[in-house]
C-alpha cells in the first residue's frame, strides 16, 4: 500500500468514528407520545467497585419501575440513561458531559466512589445539575453545592460510632487495619482520633495497598504485639486486602476479637471463617420488604448502593411531582428543605449542607450469617 | 450542548497527544523501552496541583510541572544509562510504582489516596479557563508546541543520532557519540512534555488521587506508541485520534452499559492485536518493536 493510500485509509477510519459520534451527539430521539421526563445516572458497572454500582443501578431501576407503575410524574414516564465510569475520573467526566449535553439530563444519581464524584462538583456547580450519589461518602462531595446530595452516610460517621463501641466494651489497646483507599483512609483516620480522644491507643496502624495480596508481614506485626493489644480493628470493609489479613491472623492462632464496619455477606464468605464472631456496624439497613424484593428480582444479595439507589430516585420523582418543576433550582431547593425521610434505605436524617445521615445496625457473625444484635 | 461533550473529548485527545508524542520521542526515536512515562505524568501532575492550591500563578506551575519531572528524568536515566530492552523496561516500570507508592503514601504531602480536590483552573494574566472552549485552545497551543519541538527534535541532525543509538548504539559510541547524553536528553525531553500533560490533566479533572497514575493507565498510551508505529509523529497523532475517540461512539449504540465497559477493553485489545499480525509496525512505522 502506497503511503498517500494509507493515510487516506486512517483517516477515513477517523471520519468514520467522528461520524458516529456526531451521528450519536445529533441524532433526533423520536418524539415520544407520553414525553418522559430523562434522568441520568454515572456509576462503575465494570471493574472494581462494580458490585456497588450495579447495585445501585438495580435500585434505580427498581424505583423507576414503580414510580411509572403509579402513573409516572404527572403522567409523563421518568426514564434513565445509566453510564458507566468504570472508576476512571475522565471516564465520569465524558459522562456527564455526554448526559447533559447530548442526552439533555440535569439530574443524575451518582457517582458511586468519591474520586469520581468529586471531579463533577465544579461542572455540577457551573450548570446546575442536581447530582444525588447512593454510595459517595466523603462531605467535600454534597457540602460543595447545594446542588449535590448524599444518600449514604459519611464515611467518618460509623468509625468515629465504632470507635466509641469498641471503647465501651472495654478495649483500649488495639490493633487498626485500614487500607490506602480514599473512603478506607477517610475511616481510619476518624477511627483513630476518636479512639484516641476516649483515651484508647492504636498499638499497631496498618494501611497496605488495597491490592497486596501477601498479608503475612501485616499479619506478623500484629503477632508480634499481641500480648499488648485487646482487639483487632479493621476499617477496610469490602475491601479485600482487610480479609487477607483477618485470614492470616486467624491461621498463626491470634484469637483477639475483631471488630469492623459495612460488611456484607460477599466479605464475610470471602472471609472463610476468620470473621466468624465478630462484631460490625453497617449503614447498609434495606427495610425487609425492599431486600426481599430486591433479591428476587435480580437473584443476588443486597448490596451497598441498591437501597439508597432507591431512595435517590424516588426523592427525586416526589421532588419533581410536589413542585410540578424539573427545573433543578426549585428541585434543590426542595431537596435541600428536607429534614427526615423515611425510606428502604432506613430513617434518613438531612445534615442541612446534602448529606443524609441515619441509623445503623450492629451485627456479628454467626456461622457466617450477620445477625442483629442492637 | 453537544458541543461541550465533543469538546471535552478533544481536551482529552489533546491531553493524550502530549502524552504519547513525548514517549513516542524516547520509545520510538531513541528506543528506549520507557515505561516511567505514567510516573512522569504523575510528578507534572502532583507538582501543578499542589503548587495551584498554594496559590502559585499557572504559567509557573506548569513549567514547574514539566521541569520537576524533567528532573525525575534526568535522575531515572543515570541507573538505567546502561540497561537496554527488557531491563530497561521492568526499571522504568520499577520507577512507576515508586512514584505511585511515594503518591499513596506520603499523605503529608499527596494527601494519599483522599486525593487533591479543589485544583483551581488556569488564570493567565487576569484570564480565567473557566470554560471547556478556553481550555481547549489552551490545550491545542501546548499540543502544537510539543509536535513542533519534538519534530524539530527528530528531524534535527540531533534526531538523527537519536535513530543511531536506537539501532545500534555500540556503532555510535565508536563513533564518539556521548550515547548516555543523548538518551537522557531524549528521556528529559520525553518527561517534560508527560509533566505538561501531567498538569493539563490536573488543571482539567481539578481532582487528582494515585487512582489515575496507575499501571493500567499505561496501557493505552504504549498501544497508542505502538499502534501509530514506531518514530513516527504523523502515525501517533492518528492512533491518539482513533483509539481515544473508538469507544465513544459504544455510548450510543445502546448497548446495555454493563457491555460497554468490557466492550472497550476489547476493542482496544482487538486493535491492537490486528495491527501486530498484519501491520507489525503499526500505522507508520520506520522500525519493529523489538
Amino acid at each position: 500500500m502506497s503511503k498517500s493510500s494509507k493515510t487516506i485509509t486512517w483517516l477515513v477510519v477517523i471520519v468514520i468514528i467522528i461520524a458516529g459520534i456526531w451521528y450519536g451527539v445529533t441524532r433526533k430521539t423520536p418524539p415520544s407520545e407520553e414525553n418522559p421526563i430523562k434522568i441520568g445516572s454515572i456509576l462503575i458497572l465494570t471493574g472494581e467497585g462494580a458490585s456497588w454500582g450495579t447495585a445501585a443501578k438495580n435500585g434505580i431501576d427498581m424505583a423507576l419501575e414503580k414510580i411509572n407503575s403509579q402513573g409516572g410524574i404527572d403522567g409523563r414516564k421518568l426514564v434513565v440513561v445509566h453510564e458507566d465510569d468504570q472508576s476512571d475520573p475522565k471516564n465520569a467526566l465524558s459522562a456527564f458531559q455526554k448526559l447533559t449535553g447530548i442526552d439533555g439530563v440535569s439530574t443524575i444519581i451518582g457517582t458511586t466512589w468519591s474520586h469520581t464524584g468529586l471531579p463533577l462538583v465544579d461542572l455540577a456547580k457551573e450548570n446546575k445539575t442536581l447530582i444525588i450519589s447512593p454510595s459517595l461518602g466523603v462531605k467535600d462531595f454534597n457540602e460543595a453545592s447545594e446542588y449535590l446530595f448524599n444518600t449514604w452516610p459519611h464515611d467518618f460517621y460509623l468509625s468515629q460510632e465504632l470507635a466509641d463501641y469498641v471503647y465501651k466494651k472495654g478495649h483500649r489497646k488495639v490493633a487498626l487495619i485500614g487500607a490506602q483507599q480514599v473512603w478506607v483512609k477517610d475511616q481510619t483516620n476518624a477511627f483513630k482520633s476518636r479512639f484516641e480522644e476516649l483515651g484508647g491507643s492504636i498499638e499497631v496502624l496498618l494501611e497496605p495497598n488495597p491490592t497486596d495480596k501477601n498479608a503475612n508481614t501485616d499479619a506478623l506485626k500484629i503477632k508480634e504485639k499481641e500480648a499488648d493489644i485487646d482487639a483487632i480493628i479493621s476499617t477496610t470493609d469490602g475491601i479485600l486486602v482487610g480479609v487477607q489479613i483477618a485470614k492470616r491472623v486467624r491461621e498463626i492462632g491470634i484469637e483477639l476479637p475483631i471488630y469492623s464496619i459495612s460488611i456484607d455477606a460477599d466479605v464475610i464468605a470471602a472471609a472463610e471463617g476468620a470473621y466468624e464472631g465478630m462484631e460490625f456496624l453497617t449503614f447498609l439497613t434495606p427495610t425487609q420488604k425492599f431486600q426481599k424484593e430486591y433479591e428476587e428480582k435480580y437473584g443476588l444479595a443486597i448490596d451497598i448502593g441498591a437501597a439508597s439507589a432507591y431512595d435517590a430516585a424516588i426523592l427525586i420523582a416526589e421532588a419533581m411531582k410536589e413542585t410540578k418543576s424539573t427545573d433543578t433550582a426549585v428541585l434543590q431547593e426542595h431537596l435541600n428543605k428536607i429534614e427526615q425521610y423515611n425510606g428502604v434505605s432506613g430513617e434518613l436524617v438531612s445534615d442541612g449542607k446534602g448529606g443524609f445521615t441515619k441509623p445503623f445496625l450492629s451485627k456479628k457473625v454467626v456461622n457466617s450469617i450477620p445477625i442483629d444484635i442492637r | 450542548m453537544p458541543s461541550a461533550y465533543i469538546i471535552h473529548l478533544l481536551i482529552l485527545v489533546g491531553i493524550y497527544l502530549i502524552l504519547t508524542i513525548s514517549l513516542q520521542l524516547s520509545v520510538g526515536f531513541t528506543g528506549l523501552l520507557n515505561l516511567g512515562h505514567i510516573a512522569f505524568y504523575a510528578i507534572g501532575a502532583y507538582t501543578a496541583a499542589l503548587l495551584a492550591l498554594a496559590g502559585w500563578p499557572f504559567w509557573l506551575c506548569i513549567l514547574l510541572a514539566g521541569l520537576v519531572a524533567m528532573l525525575f528524568g534526568f535522575i531515572l536515566s543515570i541507573p538505567t544509562n546502561k540497561l537496554k530492552g527488557d531491563y530497561l523496561a521492568l526499571a522504568t516500570l520499577g520507577f512507576s510504582f515508586l512514584i505511585y507508592a511515594v503518591a499513596l503514601n506520603w499523605s503529608g504531602l499527596t494527601r494519599g489516596p483522599l486525593g487533591l480536590p479543589g485544583i483551581p483552573r488556569p488564570e493567565i494574566f487576569g484570564f480565567v479557563f473557566s470554560g471547556n472552549t478556553s481550555f481547549l485552545i489552551l490545550t491545542l497551543i501546548i499540543v502544537l508546541i510539543t509536535y513542533f519541538v519534538i519534530r524539530k527534535i527528530t528531524t534535527s541532525p540531533f534526531g538523527k543520532v537519536l535513530e543511531a543509538v536506537r539501532d545500534n548504539e555500540l556503532a555510535a559510541r565508536v563513533l564518539g557519540k556521548n550515547t548516555f547524553k543523548i538518551k537522557s536528553i531524549s528521556l528529559v525531553a520525553s518527561a517534560f512534555f508527560a509533566g505538561l500533560a501531567g498538569s493539563l490533566y490536573a488543571y482539567y479533572i481539578t481532582f487528582i488521587d494515585p487512582s489515575s497514575f496507575t499501571i493500567m493507565h499505561l496501557i493505552p498510551i504504549i498501544a497508542i506508541v505502538i499502534i501509530g508505529g514506531l518514530a513516527s509523529l504523523k502515525g501517533t497523532v492518528i492512533a491518539t485520534i482513533i483509539l481515544i475517540l473508538l469507544p465513544e461512539p459504544l455510548r450510543f449504540i445502546g448497548f446495555p452499559s454493563s457491555v460497554i465497559g468490557p466492550a472497550r477493553q476489547i476493542l482496544y485489545a482487538l486493535v491492537l492485536l490486528l495491527i501486530l499480525l498484519y501491520r507489525p509496525k503499526g500505522f507508520y512505522g520506520k522500525v519493529e518493536l523489538e
